[in-house]
């Protein structure tokens, strides 16, 4: 599903990824880890393309990213469900209409997406809540609406970016099953975090990345 | 349908959203397309009354005074036979002086003084609509005065053909300011729609992420300036009716049309049409523009 040939990239000579390589398999749940500045988000905007890689080779879905053309992108980024570390939401839609912006780029007629919105929006908590602005919200609600704008569309691939970084331990353990339960429909998850707790709880393939490096790849049976 | 809606509702948005950059660009639009919507009457205008006067090109022969009534219309038979000629009309000496009379009474005095009846009689020909050419005229012109029962040959050409240069340097001077307008108008458009862009660019680049494609993205920019276009153009034609009523009230007021045709023509529901469209072409230019400039700022 995601495989990556001896990528490396560097911001300004600076080495953010060095060398890595690895293969995630269809339906794997996998957690991305290491200390802050390790290469974590690089990795991941690589994987749908909001970057491009100096050197290595990419596949997603079998599709080498190195020969996606420009207009193909969206398309790519469409299977691609992705977690901002930030967020990102328009502060000027409703929770309602940030969710539904991932549906509406891909033409989908409005009956279907009011339903589709309004099932996900149920399935992260925030059912009661469509119309309110984002930043009215807290971290964690903030947090659920990117989430479920990231798995509205169904994707093949959910990438989450410190999905927990601003929550406490409970919260964390909410988003955490939000996230198993995507995992649960067959997507293949990938959630970058420096918790430690969150490893604890549920015993997955873990990837560590210690500057730019893969350190250490421990998959399950290990 | 869903879609487009989306997407209008979105171009929308941005103009709500920035009121007094809108404000000031549908100003801007309006008085711009205003220039030109006024270039564009006055062209039509005079090129009405250029038409209407060269509808009444006569030629007038006068005849000499010792041209007996036979021959008169022996001549008249002969001038007729061309297909140049639409029509001919005499006019004795008497009548030239009753005509006189009647046009000018305050000059009784000046008659008086040169003998009994100054006024040659003359014929008064009518030029086919087909026929009205300078190099046309002129000919039939040579042909009148080669007549041996001819006098004189008087004609209106000269300055209907000095008001057709006019009229062609008219045209020159309206294009020439027509696109330095257009130009200012697209200039002034595609910069509302870079401030929208520039406000919004982080929602752009959230959309991209998101995996919408540039037309998605970018089909509200595009429908923004079309809006503000068209906006503009409408109301600078309004404003165009409005001082095209006024001067015509005026102008009923003094009692004048300067003699020409039958009054003054307001733009042609066509022409009206055409200039909408141009709006919109323009403020659809105007995006283009800025998005492409974002483009390169971008690579
Ligand atoms: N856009 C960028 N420009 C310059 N340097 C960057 C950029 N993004 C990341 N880096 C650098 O690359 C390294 C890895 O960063 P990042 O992938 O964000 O790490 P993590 O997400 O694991 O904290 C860091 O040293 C960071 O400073
Ligand atoms: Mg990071």
């Amino acid at each position: 599903m995601i495989e990556f040939y001896h990528v490396s990239k560097a911001y300004n000579g600076w080495p953010a990824l060095h060398d890595v390589s690895f293969k995630i398999d269809k339906g794997e749940f996998v957690f991305l880890t290491g200390h802050s500045g390790a290469g974590k988000t690089t990795l991941l905007r690589l994987i749908f393309r909001a970057d491009a890689p100096d050197e290595g080779q990419i596949l997603v879905n079998n599709r080498n990213l190195l020969h996606l053309r420009e207009s193909e992108v969206p398309y790519l980024r469409r299977t691609i469900g992705f977690v901002f570390q930030d967020f990102r939401l328009l502060p000027k839609k409703t929770v309602f209409e940030n969710v539904a912006l991932a549906l509406k780029v891909t033409g989908m007629p409005e009956g279907v997406l009011r339903v589709k919105v309004a099932e996900t929006l149920s399935a992260v908590g925030l059912g009661h809540k469509p119309d309110a602005m984002p930043l009215t919200l807290s971290a964690g609600e903030q947090q659920r609406v990117c989430l479920a704008r990231a798995i509205v569309s169904d994707p093949q691939i959910l990438l989450a970016d410190e999905p927990t970084g601003n929550l406490d331990a409970d919260l964390s353990g909410e988003i955490l099953e939000l996230m198993k339960s995507a995992n649960a429909r067959g997507t293949t998850v990938v959630l970058a975090t420096h918790n430690r707790e969150l490893l604890k709880r549920w015993r997955r393939r873990v990837m560590r990345l210690e500057q730019g490096r893969m350190a250490e790849d421990r998959s399950l049976e290990a | 349908m869903t879609r487009l809606r989306y997407l209008l509702r979105e171009a929308v948005d941005n103009i709500k959203s920035n009121r007094t950059t809108t404000f000031v660009a549908l100003a801007t639009t309006t008085f711009t397309m205003l220039g030109m919507g006024v270039f564009l009457l006055l062209y039509l205008n005079v090129q009405e009354a250029l038409g209407s006067l060269r509808e009444e090109i006569k030629v007038i022969v006068y005849l000499r005074d010792t041209v007996s009534p036979q021959a008169v219309s022996r001549v008249r038979a002969e001038i007729g036979q061309d297909p140049a000629v639409a029509g001919i009309e005499y006019v004795s000496r008497e009548q030239a002086l009753a005509t006189f009379r009647a046009q000018f009474p305050s000059e009784e005095r000046l008659l008086s003084g040169l003998g009994d009846n100054p006024f040659p009689a003359s014929l008064v020909v009518k030029v086919s609509p087909a026929y009205r050419s300078s190099e046309q005229v002129r000919e039939l012109v040579q042909k009148l005065s080669a007549l041996s029962e001819t006098e004189e040959v008087l004609y209106s050409q000269d300055w209907i053909e000095n008001l057709a240069v006019a009229l062609r340097y008219l045209k020159a001077l309206g294009l020439g300011v027509g696109m330095v307008l257009a130009a200012s108008m697209v200039t002034i458009l595609a910069n509302t729609i870079r401030l929208t862009l520039h406000a919004r660019r982080d929602e752009i680049e959230i959309m991209h992420l998101i995996g919408a494609t540039t037309a998605f993205i970018k089909t509200p920019f595009v429908l923004e300036g079309a809006l503000l276009g068209g906006a503009g153009a409408l109301c600078s034609l309004f404003l165009l009716r409005t001082l095209f009523g006024l001067t015509e009230a005026q102008l009923a007021l003094r009692g004048t049309f300067w003699g020409i045709g039958r009054g003054l023509v307001f733009l042609p529901d066509r022409v009206t049409v055409a200039f909408l469209l141009l709006g919109i072409m323009l403020g659809c230019l105007g995006s283009v523009v800025s998005l492409l400039q974002q483009r390169r700022a971008r690579s």
